[in-house]
């Protein structure tokens, strides 16, 4: 391996201009510079990826959670015959059905979808200082909406369920600015 | 009995996309703004250099609360008064590919440009992003040989830097606080 003169200054300019002259003409030079300048916006598509994962997995376990308790509470009333239809192309929506008793308190089975998502989210609040634990204000607010058609069973105003679709609608989109604004901060310093 | 839900599984996960992507945008759009905004208010030092782990830990030395960051460049006040702040920026900013940061860089009120060179990088890439910057800022540049490394390619670096007429050129430990010390006083002007 031969060392260039120290007293011939330009030679490695001169070396690196044509390195890089070649580099253009067989595309690699570009290829690296593309791979540079991505850099940033790679993590921004990273990020953005990583927060739908995480919201689209954090509104199915809500569901799933959400009738699950529905279905507990069911079972501890001493419904029969319960299950929990997720996904029906016959019916346009998610449900959990049931045989009761007609002694049975439909109250406490409408509100019972809480049950679950209480201690899920209380999870979350307790992470240690990450992004994530804002998804807590995600899961309770996606509740509230959830809950819309329940509030409908204890109540024919149309006030409780408003209340609910507001409320919950504002829950999600605070929750989620909290959690993107930590994600994009925390990430991008890690 | 039947509790179900107001929307299906679909519509839930396609809600919980379109409002996490909204919040994501207007966050991105929102930082972008403010973080130019700042850095128009009051005049600026700029720190940058090829190797960006330098300039980034110059930047951290400096100002004990990084104020605002974006795109890699970091935003910092080396005096508590913050009439002076200083931005580091890692030379892949001046690319061609970054027109619409580089035209926002322009708009700046720039005093000065600390430019660190290193002798392990090839000398060619360094000169060529030197003058990249002397293009987009009208301001003082100072040169600055990292001589944390005793590579046989530093005396050459201040050879050519020399040949293209710079100086003075100073030779700074970055790896030291006496260095890093001795960069804050060019700053600072005392």
């Amino acid at each position: 391996m031969t060392e260039k003169p120290i007293s011939d200054p330009k030679a490695d300019t001169k070396d690196s201009v044509s390195k890089t002259e070649q580099q253009k003409a067989s595309g690699k030079g570009k290829l690296l510079k593309f791979h540079n300048i991505t850099g940033k916006a790679r993590f921004y598509y990273g990020t953005f990826i990583y927060i739908l994962v995480i919201n689209i997995s954090i509104v199915l376990s809500t569901v799933v959670l959400h009738e699950a308790g529905h279905a507990i509470a069911g079972n501890y009333l001493g419904c029969s015959n319960i299950k929990i239809v997720i996904y029906d192309t016959l019916a346009a929506s998610t449900f959990t059905q049931m045989s009761c008793q007609s002694d049975v308190p439909v109250e406490s089975l409408a509100l019972s979808g809480i049950l679950l998502i209480i201690p899920y989210a209380l999870f979350f609040v307790t992470l240690p200082r990450i992004p994530e634990r804002y998804m807590s204000i995600v899961i309770i607010g996606f509740n509230f909406m959830l809950t819309v058609s329940d509030a409908m069973v204890l109540t024919n105003s149309p006030l409780l369920p408003t209340i609910l679709v507001i409320l919950g609608s504002v829950s999600v989109i605070v929750g989620e600015a909290l959690f993107i604004d930590k994600a994009l901060i925390s990430y991008r310093k890690a | 009995m039947i509790f179900t839900q107001p929307f299906s599984v679909m519509d839930s996960v396609i809600l919980i996309i379109l409002i996490s992507s909204f919040v994501f945008v207007a966050r991105s759009v929102v930082s972008t703004r403010s973080f130019f905004e700042q850095i128009y208010r009051i005049p600026s030092i700029v720190i940058t250099g090829t190797n960006k782990i330098h300039s980034k830990a110059l930047m951290r030395y400096l100002s004990s609360d990084i104020a605002n960051h974006l795109y890699g460049m970091y935003l910092g006040y080396v005096d508590e008064g913050k009439k002076v702040q200083i931005v580091s920026a890692p030379e892949i900013i001046f690319g061609k590919r970054s027109n619409g940061i580089i035209n926002e860089l322009k708009k700046m009120n720039c005093k000065g440009i600390v430019y660190i060179f290193d002798g392990a990088i090839p000398l060619g890439k360094q000169l060529n992003a030197y003058e990249a910057a002397q293009n987009i800022f009208d301001a003082e540049f100072i040169p600055v040989i990292n001589a944390s490394n005793r590579s046989k390619k530093n005396m050459q670096l201040s050879g050519i830097m020399l040949e293209h007429g710079m100086k003075p050129i100073h030779r700074i430990s970055m790896e030291q606080k006496e260095g890093l010390d001795q960069i804050r006083d060019i700053i600072t002007g005392s």
